[in-house]
């Protein structure tokens, strides 16, 4: 698990979109994984495994919260509490302005990220953000390839126009 | 194809995850309109910056702390009993179906040998039949018995009349 440490992290935060949900997603994640350990299947990739049961206590955790109360699809997302964000930075952007377009333009994806349905998010987190394939998308979510590519088609649909400017910004720049 | 269509394959076709056919007709529809053109840049601009995202990470400790808990967790036994058996994974539908058909099968065991036990005490010709069967298969009395028992024997009764051919 050790291994994964990072990967399953970033999973987490961009589906839930601040530390502290992370966290407490992974803990119950962890926990889960633990008392069902006897149905991972030797020789089968862990990472995968782990990140299905994520993925699907996200969008369990996402609908039980949204039984409870109504939330607003257009209702900003929570701030940062008071651990300060931290952040890898790839060394292709090490010049400082490139650094904070980087931060200022992560936060934006974010909060439209955070804007779209659960279902929706987890495709695009899965499909663009860790770069997997729609038949381990499928697997992942147990569900047909013909609806990731739906759902892909409508987050991405949704993002883009939440981006528009910023993504007209990002294009002129290239 | 028009504008509509289009758009709603340019995510696939970014992923390189249409049909042939597919493809073909959102190139030829591609090459003619300014609009979709622009509406797959966009696409595309989004994907890479998604894939550029940057990697947040934990503060220190969280995953010491997860370990630590995971140490903390009362011992859960390392084997199940499909393990145990080696028995292959079953689904939850199979299994339920696997559970009814056998106690289907028990009840009907159960409540047949009843059914058979009390047909034979009630007719003990057949009981005869059923013990010789087992024992003398090949000369059953009981069975000759139960053919007799149910045999009209009423002509017996009657004078046996001797007619000479001749007569």
């Amino acid at each position: 698990m050790r291994r994964h440490e990072r990967q399953l992290y970033r999973l987490a935060y961009r589906m839930t979109g601040n530390h502290e949900e992370a966290e407490d997603l992974i803990q119950e994640t962890v926990l889960e994984a633990f008392t069902s350990f006897h149905y991972f299947q030797p020789g089968t990739r862990f990472d995968r495994w782990f990140s299905r049961i994520m993925t699907n206590n996200f969008i369990d955790r996402s609908r039980r919260r949204s039984r409870m109360k109504t939330l607003s699809l257009d209702q900003p997302i929570d701030t940062q509490g008071d651990e300060p964000l931290t952040f890898e930075i790839p060394d292709r952007d090490a010049d400082p302005q490139s650094l904070i377009m980087n931060e200022v333009m992560d936060e934006e994806i974010q909060k439209a990220l955070g804007k779209i349905p659960e279902e929706f998010r987890a495709v695009v987190v899965l499909s663009d953000i860790e770069e997997l394939s729609y038949e381990e998308i499928s697997q992942i979510l147990k569900c047909p390839i013909g609806t990731v590519r739906s759902r892909l088609h409508r987050g991405r649909n949704l993002l883009k126009n939440l981006l528009k400017d910023y993504l007209r910004v990002e294009e002129m720049s290239q | 194809m028009n504008c509509t269509e289009c758009s709603n394959l340019l995510s696939a076709h970014l992923d390189g995850a249409v049909s042939a056919s597919e493809e073909a007709r959102v190139t030829g529809h591609l090459s003619e309109c300014a609009g979709c053109r622009s509406a797959l840049r966009q696409l595309q601009v989004l994907k890479r910056r998604l894939m550029r995202m940057t990697s947040p990470i934990a503060r220190e400790g969280f995953w010491d702390g997860i370990y630590q808990q995971i140490r903390q967790q009362p011992h859960v036994p390392s084997f199940s009993w499909r393990q145990l058996f080696n028995l292959p994974e079953v689904r939850l539908p199979a299994l339920a179906a696997a559970i009814v058909a056998l106690i289907m099968f028990g009840i009907s065991v159960v409540l047949g040998g009843v059914g058979r036990q009390e047909l034979v005490s009630m007719h003990p010709l057949l009981a005869e039949h059923a013990r010789y069967s087992v024992v003398q298969p090949l000369s059953d009395p009981g069975r000759m018995n139960f053919i007799l028992a149910d045999s009209d024997l009423s002509s017996l009764d009657k004078p046996v009349v001797l007619v000479n051919e001749s007569q």
